[in-house]
C-alpha cells in the first residue's frame, strides 16, 4: 500500500513511500504511518522523520486521525506479534507521542482462535473535536460484538461500544468506520451498518400491550432461578433481559421456556436489579423488573 | 409517599426498553469498502466491482452510478462539495462535479 501525493488538483500524482495512511492537521502538517515506524513531514511532505521509533512499543500503524489541530491518535497493531494493539496519542500538535496499550482491554487478546494476529486498530473517525470512534480487528476481541471504540475525550481514553450479534458485524484490516456527526455514522464490513445513536443505545418510552397485566415472577427476589408466567399464550415469546443502564444482558441468563412461562437461572448475572420485556412478532408484550 | 413509590417504580417497569443502535442498510448485493458524505446529504459508498452508489438524501436512498470499470474500489473522498477522488485496485478515479460527470486515469468514468 503506498501513498501519492499531488499538488495540481489531483491532475497528476508521485508515489511518497510505502505509508498505510496520512493525517493531516492544520493543512500543513502531515503524518504518516507504516508497518514499522511512525514519521512526520513539515514541510508539505518533502522530507520525512521518525518520531515514534520505540522498539518495545507498538510497531504497526494503520490508521492516523487529528480530532483537532492539537489532539490526534495513531491506531496500531501487534505487528510481528512482538508489540501490543492499541493506540499512541498527541496532545500537541504531533510534537509528542505517548503510547495507550496499557488501557484496559489492550493487549489481551490479540489472537483469535486458529492463532490468527489480529491487526488492532484499523480505523478511526473523529466526529466532533472530542467525540471519535475507531474500529479494531475483530480478532483482537475473543467476543464479535466487541468491534468498534468510542472516545469523548480527544482520544485519550477509549471504551468498547457492543454491536448486537445478529448483526454479524466482524471488522478486519478493510473495514471502514465513518461518522457525519456526532450520532450519524457508519461502519462497513462488506456490509453497510448506519447509527443515529453515536452507536449507542437509546432507550425510550413504549407502552406494552399489556398494561394491566401483573407479572407472575416467583420468587422475585431471586438467588438462582425464577419463573416467569405469562397470562396467555403467545406464539414465540421472546424474553430480553437489560441492566439498569440499559444494557442487554441476556446472554447472562439462561432461560428456557414451556408451559407458559420463561425459568431463567443466573449464569454469570451479578447480584442487582433488571429489567426485562416479553415480545411476540416484533410486538413489546410485558415488561417487569428482577431482583 | 408509598403510593409515590410504586407509581414511579410502575413507570420505569413498563416504560423501559432498549432499541438495537445499528441496522444494516438493504443495499444492492456486493461488499462495501467506503463510504463519504460530501455535503449533509450527498454521500457516496463506494465497493467491489466497480460498485459506486451515491445518496441524495443523507442516506435514506442510495442510487448506482454506473462506470466502466469493473476494479475493486476501496477508497472515496471529496476534499471539496465538487471534487472528489475514488481509489482502488489499479484504478484511480476523479470528478469536480460532485460525481455528475467524472474522469479516470486508468479507465472507466466516474460519473452518472
Amino acid at each position: 500500500m503506498g501513498s501519492l501525493r499531488t499538488t495540481d488538483g489531483g491532475q497528476t500524482w508521485t508515489l511518497l513511500a510505502d505509508y498505510s495512511d496520512i493525517g493531516i492537521v492544520d493543512g500543513h502538517f502531515t503524518h504518516a504511518t507504516y508497518e514499522g515506524s511512525f514519521v512526520r513531514s513539515l514541510d508539505s511532505t518533502k522530507s520525512w522523520e521518525n518520531i515514534f521509533s520505540d522498539v518495545s512499543l507498538p510497531t504497526w500503524f494503520m490508521v492516523v486521525r487529528f480530532a483537532d489541530s492539537n489532539n490526534g491518535v495513531a491506531g496500531c497493531g501487534p505487528g510481528l506479534g512482538l508489540g501490543q494493539a492499541g493506540f499512541v496519542h498527541t496532545s500537541d500538535g504531533g510534537k509528542t507521542w505517548h503510547s495507550l496499550v496499557s488501557s484496559g482491554w489492550i493487549g489481551q487478546s490479540l489472537k483469535d482462535s486458529s492463532g490468527n494476529i489480529g491487526k488492532g486498530i484499523i480505523d478511526i473517525c473523529f466526529a466532533s473535536s472530542t467525540i471519535g470512534y475507531a474500529l479494531a480487528d475483530s480478532k483482537i476481541s475473543t467476543r464479535s460484538d466487541f468491534g468498534i471504540l468510542k472516545t469523548r475525550n480527544s482520544g485519550t481514553d477509549w471504551t468498547f461500544l457492543r454491536v448486537d450479534t445478529a448483526l454479524h458485524f466482524y471488522s478486519d484490516e478493510n473495514s471502514t468506520v465513518y461518522f457525519k456527526n456526532e450520532n450519524v455514522g457508519y461502519i462497513i464490513d462488506g456490509k453497510v451498518f448506519k447509527t443515529t445513536t453515536g452507536g449507542e443505545k437509546t432507550v425510550s418510552v413504549q407502552q406494552p400491550l399489556l398494561k394491566t397485566f401483573s407479572p407472575s415472577i416467583y420468587p422475585n427476589p431471586f438467588k438462582n432461578s425464577a419463573r416467569i408466567k405469562l397470562p396467555e399464550n403467545f406464539e414465540q415469546p421472546q424474553l430480553r433481559i437489560f441492566t439498569t443502564a440499559g444494557d442487554d444482558c441476556t446472554h447472562t441468563f439462561k432461560s428456557q421456556f414451556s408451559e407458559n412461562s420463561f425459568v431463567i437461572e443466573r449464569k454469570s448475572a451479578s447480584a442487582g436489579m433488571y429489567y426485562f420485556t416479553i415480545e411476540s412478532k416484533g410486538k413489546l408484550l410485558l415488561t417487569g423488573n428482577l431482583l | 409517599m408509598k403510593n409515590t413509590f410504586f407509581f414511579l417504580l410502575g413507570f420505569a417497569i413498563m416504560s423501559y426498553t432498549a432499541h438495537a443502535q445499528w441496522a444494516r442498510l438493504d443495499l444492492p448485493s456486493g461488499q462495501y469498502q467506503d463510504i463519504f458524505f460530501s455535503t449533509e446529504k450527498t454521500g457516496f459508498l463506494v465497493g467491489d466491482s466497480g460498485m459506486i452508489l451515491k445518496t441524495i438524501d443523507d442516506g435514506v436512498t442510495w442510487r448506482k452510478i454506473e462506470i466502466e470499470t469493473n476494479a475493486h474500489l476501496k477508497s472515496v473522498h471529496f476534499p471539496s462539495e465538487n471534487v472528489g477522488y475514488i481509489v482502488g485496485d489499479s484504478v484511480f478515479l476523479k470528478t469536480a462535479d460532485r460525481g455528475k460527470r467524472g474522469r479516470c486515469k486508468e479507465k472507466g468514468n466516474f460519473g452518472e
